[in-house]
């Protein structure tokens, strides 16, 4: 992990554009990135009344409540100023359930009494999701509970991320090369690569052999994967994939269940496309798994044409 | 209400399920109803433990066989057509599946539970959209049942297994199902009648009110012998096939 300026990759954070020619295609969840937070963590307040015992408190909720599900959302401060009165959240009402216990635990374990502190029956609505921008995290800072603004999550993601461009060049060469001979019906070519065995497989649509319409190339090299699959491996896992057209639902989906990593795809396909043309499916919240998406927008590499209705 | 076959061929579709879950399997499967017959032509059990890939799911291997029939076919222009079959299955299919009975040429999916996590046809996604036509519900609290059964087997092999009685099979409680994310008012109307709508449409309630109507025997008999059965079915209904088109000829 390196901080963002020490970072030797070139990365357009704004446009989420990485050595100027992959784009970085956004899932379901990360639309949703509204200008309105989409789920709330609804947590008791305590107004502390005796302002010597603020880090009491804080080492209270830090220390003597477990699993406090405010630990998770660090951008989240403790602490806020209204009126004069100080206000803090010492963890969730589904952490702890009842103001009853809440008040037995802050009296065993701070000495806290009724002229210290007091326990607020109104309680603070915690958005659970980030904010996009800063502009819109001192806006919900306003109307639900401040934030701290920590930089969108999504420039830390892209700056974690590897890119071996050297590899991802060579491989989006080959399928884009493969692509513009084969003589398939849909000539879309797709490399499943696993840096970390050694492992390559290249598929190719098979529906004109097989007569099976079904026999994607993406769904041909998960079938490889799973028949040469060592023992100790697990299904398509630390897999990236490279593809010349962007998939299908059904393909999509494969590559849920299948675990891979990231995938890269050169063209889009408007009609069926599932990951930037439809449905975004590299990222839904409620499914187990998820992958990061590039397209690659450079003018080097091209894939054959195909029908835009067809399913590739 | 006009449902009669549907359940039939549900129960053998669970019998299925039942017969996964006893060799190791998720307890998830299909069967592929031939309409203008009124029989079946294909099956399929998930299989992603034994295939170690995770997307051989039930309705894929059901696809393949079918496939497989209509190349074999003597007369092709008799064959079997993916518009003419109902596609029967346990839980509601995935997204992939969904799509892959979309891009097949179904017209028709049933099944019994939906899928929270994946389902293709409401509960994630509607991927059947304006392409074919989705009925949900039938034996449902079944469905439930053998999926729970299934996971509090898996418990079983978790290093520590609880006591049994912590963990007792639940019977009675059952999730409310949202009728409205994967059929329309009217379209439930026609299917299960006035009175049924309104007694469960909008309060999310099962078709099967009282425990006592929960078939019972799908979940606890065993059904060893059902894939020999569908197979001789298979083959019979192909036999009649072939001599009814030779006779004409």
């Amino acid at each position: 992990m390196v901080k963002k300026i020490h970072n030797p990759v070139k990365i357009d954070y704004v446009n989420c554009l990485v050595e100027d020619c992959l784009q970085q295609i956004k899932g379901a969840d990360s639309m949703t990135t509204s200008a309105q937070p989409h789920e709330f963590l609804s947590c008791w307040v305590i107004e502390i009344k005796n302002k010597a015992l603020v880090q009491k408190f804080v080492r209270f909720a830090k220390e003597n409540i477990p699993s406090n599900e405010l630990d998770g959302l660090q951008n989240v401060k403790k602490i806020k100023v209204e009126n004069g009165a100080l206000k803090f959240i010492p963890c969730s009402t589904d952490t702890i359930q009842t103001k009853e216990k809440l008040q037995e635990l802050i009296a065993e374990h701070t000495k806290a009494d009724a002229n210290d502190y007091l326990l607020l029956d109104q309680l603070a609505l915690i958005p659970k999701t980030s904010p996009p921008t800063k502009e819109i995290a001192l806006e919900w800072g306003k109307s639900y509970w401040p934030l701290t603004w920590r930089g969108n999550p999504n420039d830390q993601v892209l700056n974690d991320m590897e890119y071996d461009m050297v590899k991802i060049n060579k491989y989006l060469k080959e399928i884009s090369e493969l692509s513009a001979t084969c003589k398939n019906t849909v000539p879309s070519v797709t490399i499943f690569s696993n840096s970390r065995q050694n492992k390559l497989y290249v598929a190719y649509d098979e529906r004109d052999t097989t007569g099976n319409p079904l026999d994607h190339s993406v769904m041909c090299g998960i079938k490889q994967v799973a028949e040469n699959l060592p023992k100790d491996g697990y299904l398509c896992l630390d897999y990236e994939v490279f593809t010349t057209h962007e998939p299908c639902a059904m393909c999509c989906m494969a590559l849920v269940h299948s675990r891979i990593s990231r995938l890269f795809y050169i063209q889009d396909v408007k009609h069926t496309g599932s990951l930037k043309s439809n449905y975004h499916m590299h990222g839904i919240k409620s499914l187990n798994s998820k992958y990061h998406v590039f397209q690659y927008v450079g003018d080097k590499y091209h894939a054959a044409a195909v029908e835009q209705s067809a399913f590739v | 209400m006009k449902i009669g076959y549907e359940l039939k061929h549900m129960e053998t579709a669970l019998k299925l399920a039942k017969y996964a879950l006893d060799h190791g399997e998720t307890p998830v499967a299909c069967i592929f109803v031939h309409e203008p017959t009124n029989s079946v032509v294909a099956f399929g059990m998930n299989d992603t433990n034994k295939s170690r890939s995770g997307t051989s799911h039930a309705e894929f291997m059901g696809i393949a066989q079918i496939l497989e029939l209509q190349k074999k076919d003597e007369f092709p222009e008799h064959a079997i057509r993916f518009e003419d079959i109902t596609l029967y299955v346990t839980v509601e299919p995935c997204i992939m599946c969904a799509s892959a009975v979309q891009q097949i040429g179904i017209k028709k999916v049933i099944f019994g539970c939906g899928n929270d996590r994946f389902g293709g046809n409401g509960s994630v996604l509607s991927i059947q959209q304006d392409s074919y036509v989705v009925l949900p519900g039938i034996l449902r609290k079944e469905a439930v049942l053998m999926l729970r059964n299934f996971y509090v087997m898996e418990n079983d092999h978790a290093p520590e297994p609880r006591t049994k009685t912590n963990r007792k099979l639940d019977l009675q409680e059952f999730p409310p199902i949202p009728w409205k994310n994967y059929i329309s008012e009217i379209d439930f109307k026609d299917t299960f009648g006035e009175t049924a709508y309104r007694e469960k449409y909008n309060s999310l309630e099962d078709l099967i009110s009282d425990e006592k109507d929960i078939k019972w025997d799908l979940l606890e008999g065993r059904y060893d012998d059902i894939l020999e059965i569908l197979d001789s079915q298979i083959t019979q209904k192909f036999t009649y096939k072939k001599q009814c088109i030779v006779k004409k000829a």
